[in-house]
């Protein structure tokens, strides 16, 4: 019967193997896919506004939401809720990052894009709202509350000095750090 | 019939004294020996170790978990990586020793737990590292499909237990009956074959017992998030069809005289029945069903309303089958509670096809239907001279009244006295119950 095959030892101990090898290559090819990215991405500067934050499961975090959101397209209806989309990035002219345009396929030749969902296909403006994929940013928790607090103070209107630098690369971006009042956030907080 | 456990042991314990008194020889108790062979022995030393080897592995991953939570702002990158494989591997080190050692069921059950939160801090840990963002759904996908191995590898119900929640967990966190939340049933159905080698092996044991809790417990969860409706009311079929499915799997496979603990899909089934139908005595709940009646949206058939669909045919069919099998069996009692679903969908139609006005007819179908049901528990009880059988009858039949006097205007004088009836009717019968066994007894003797 089944059951007598798995009892032979051989055959648990190649099982535990394999298993063994596919949960350590997860979180391996997790670190390498964003490894790269952070080694030999294109660097950008996101604005960024305020947000409330929860999440129970991973650390203390500053909750981000960037500023340019949205990606200017042709026809609003061809995009639904949820699909995804490449959005190609270009700076403006204080050299921070905003998004050029939006298509269903991956843009040509040497152009930095982010591969990201939609959000919102609504409103009247020959655009649609995209669910941007980095919005946390991790720190010790003694800090993170008064980070909050800073970034807060900081990105209100009339003083929107937060950005955060990230690194992009094939469509993906992890965030190097975040700058309130153009410092690094930690330096920031030191000076405090 | 199979005699459980409990019945063999107070046999053998018995033995002795009948040998002694000259009613059996020592070769006929041997013979019955044989007949019914070996007590299994629940050796409580085993089973104690397991559980604290389960806490135990819980709390220590739970406090590894936590430290490296903290989010060491001064080590840098690489070094934070190689803290998130680190419980992981510990963990593997010792599951493949436990493994090659061939090690008991507390060992395993303790390491298949740790392994599994290992991966899950590991996961959580990178995405902490690499501020990444994304959903709490995505991560638990990963994480417990991950981890599945460990339940068969293992064979461990406490990772089936973690998977089980896990996945529901996941499945009630998107919105408006997202498609996502369908794959729910295909990872539940990655972990059935270990809950039915489970029960295989032993019906009625604790492993098995707990793996149906869970898994009943989330099915029921389950039904209302990770199904796609395409007319309104349809969680009316829904939840008849699957509550009447545990209960005839219950009754029909599961039918041994043990504790209520240890049969899962019998009070799950019976509790929802009776709840459901008692649901549908009230004109609101039928409300839903009407063909214009609705604020939410129709949705077009497509894959996921039609997997829904599949679904429900298949839990009526299986309620249809199981039905026939008890007819077949001549087990008619399991009728009353098992016919329910039938009358909902009888019920779903009268209000679907002529709307308004009629849904009274299914509210009355389903007052008569307690009032039958209650009666046949008590006559049930009563026969089987089980008291508590009887009271849950009477529990049915005063609720029922009770309900009804709340659904209308009376006035307070008139629900005192239908109160102090029903109190009344409730003693009346125990006392009755109680003198008719006394007399029974006095008869025999």
């Amino acid at each position: 019967m089944k059951l007598d095959f798995f009892q032979n030892k051989k055959v648990v101990m190649l099982s535990f193997g394999l298993v063994a090898m596919i949960q350590l290559a997860v979180p391996a090819a997790m670190i390498i896919r964003y490894e790269l990215v952070m080694m030999q991405g294109t660097l950008y500067k996101f604005r960024t506004a305020p947000v409330d934050p929860y999440d129970a499961f991973r650390g203390r975090y500053v909750a981000l939401r960037i500023k340019e959101d949205t990606a200017p397209v042709k026809d609003k209806s061809e995009f639904k809720y949820n699909e995804t989309v490449y959005a190609t990035i270009t700076t403006d002219k204080d050299g921070f990052a905003k998004f050029a345009s939006a298509s269903k396929t991956p843009p040509e030749g040497d152009v930095d894009y982010l591969k990201v969902k939609v959000r919102y296909n609504y409103g009247n403006e020959k655009t649609i709202d995209l669910q941007i994929p980095f919005d946390r940013y991790y720190m010790n928790e003694n800090y993170a509350k008064a980070a909050e607090d800073a970034y807060r103070q900081n990105s209100r209107q009339g003083k929107e000095n937060t950005y955060i630098a990230v690194r992009v690369k094939d469509g993906k971006a992890v965030i190097e750090n975040l700058f309130i009042d153009n410092k690094p956030v930690m330096e920031y907080l030191k000076q405090q | 019939m199979k005699k459980d456990n409990k019945s063999i042991k107070w046999l053998y314990d018995e033995l002795p004294e009948l040998i002694d008194e000259g009613i059996l020889n020592q070769g006929q108790a041997d013979k019955l020996k044989s007949r019914y062979g070996e007590v299994k022995h629940v050796d409580v030393g085993k089973v104690t170790l397991t559980i604290f080897g389960i806490i135990g592995s819980v709390l220590i991953g739970g406090g590894i978990i936590l430290i490296l939570a903290h989010n060491w702002d001064n080590i840098g990158r690489p070094v934070r990586a190689i803290l998130a494989f680190l419980p992981l591997v510990a963990a593997q080190i010792i599951t493949g020793l436990i493994l090659w050692y061939n090690k008991g069921t507390a060992w395993k059950e303790g390491s298949g737990a740790f392994m599994m939160l290992a991966l899950g801090a590991a996961i959580a840990i990178i995405g902490q590292t690499y501020n990444l963002g994304g959903d709490l759904s995505d991560f638990l996908l990963t994480w417990m499909l991950v981890s599945l191995p460990i339940v068969y590898l293992l064979n461990n119900s406490t990772a089936a237990v973690l998977y089980i929640s896990g996945i529901t967990w996941r499945a009630c966190h998107f919105y408006d009956y997202d498609e996502r939340s369908l794959i729910f049933w295909l990872l539940l159905a990655l972990v059935v074959p270990h809950i039915l080698v489970a029960i295989f092996k032993d019906r009625h044991s604790a492993r098995t017992s707990l793996l149906l809790w869970v898994f009943t417990i989330a099915i029921t969860i389950a039904c209302g998030v990770a199904l796609k409706p395409w007319c309104p009311g349809l969680w009316i079929l829904t939840y008849s069809g699957i509550f009447a499915l545990f209960y005839l799997l219950g009754r029909v496979w599961f039918d041994q005289p043990v504790s209520i603990w240890r049969r899962p899909l019998y009070f799950m089934g019976g509790m929802g029945i009776v709840t459901m139908a008692f649901v549908f005595t009230f004109e609101g709940a039928w409300e839903e069903s009407y063909w214009y009646y609705s604020y939410r949206r129709y949705y077009a058939a497509n894959l996921p309303i039609i997997i829904s669909a599949i679904w429900l045919a298949a839990v009526y069919i299986t309620d249809l089958v199981h039905l026939i099998l008890a007819v077949r069996k001549k087990t008619y009692y399991i009728l009353f509670m098992g016919i329910m679903p039938l009358l909902a969908v009888c019920g779903f139609f009268i209000c679907r096809i002529t709307g308004n006005n009629y849904e009274i007819i299914s509210m009355l179908l389903f007052n008569f239907y307690l009032a039958v049901l209650g009666i046949a528990c008590i006559v049930r009880g009563f026969k089987l001279q089980k008291l508590g059988k009887m009271n849950a009858g009477m529990g049915i039949l005063s609720l029922l009244i009770l309900m009804r006097f709340f659904d209308s205007d009376m006035n307070i004088l008139i629900r005192g006295l239908a109160f102090i009836i029903i109190g009344a009717g409730f003693l009346a019968a125990n006392f009755f119950m109680v003198r008719i066994g006394k007399k029974k007894k006095m008869e025999a003797a």
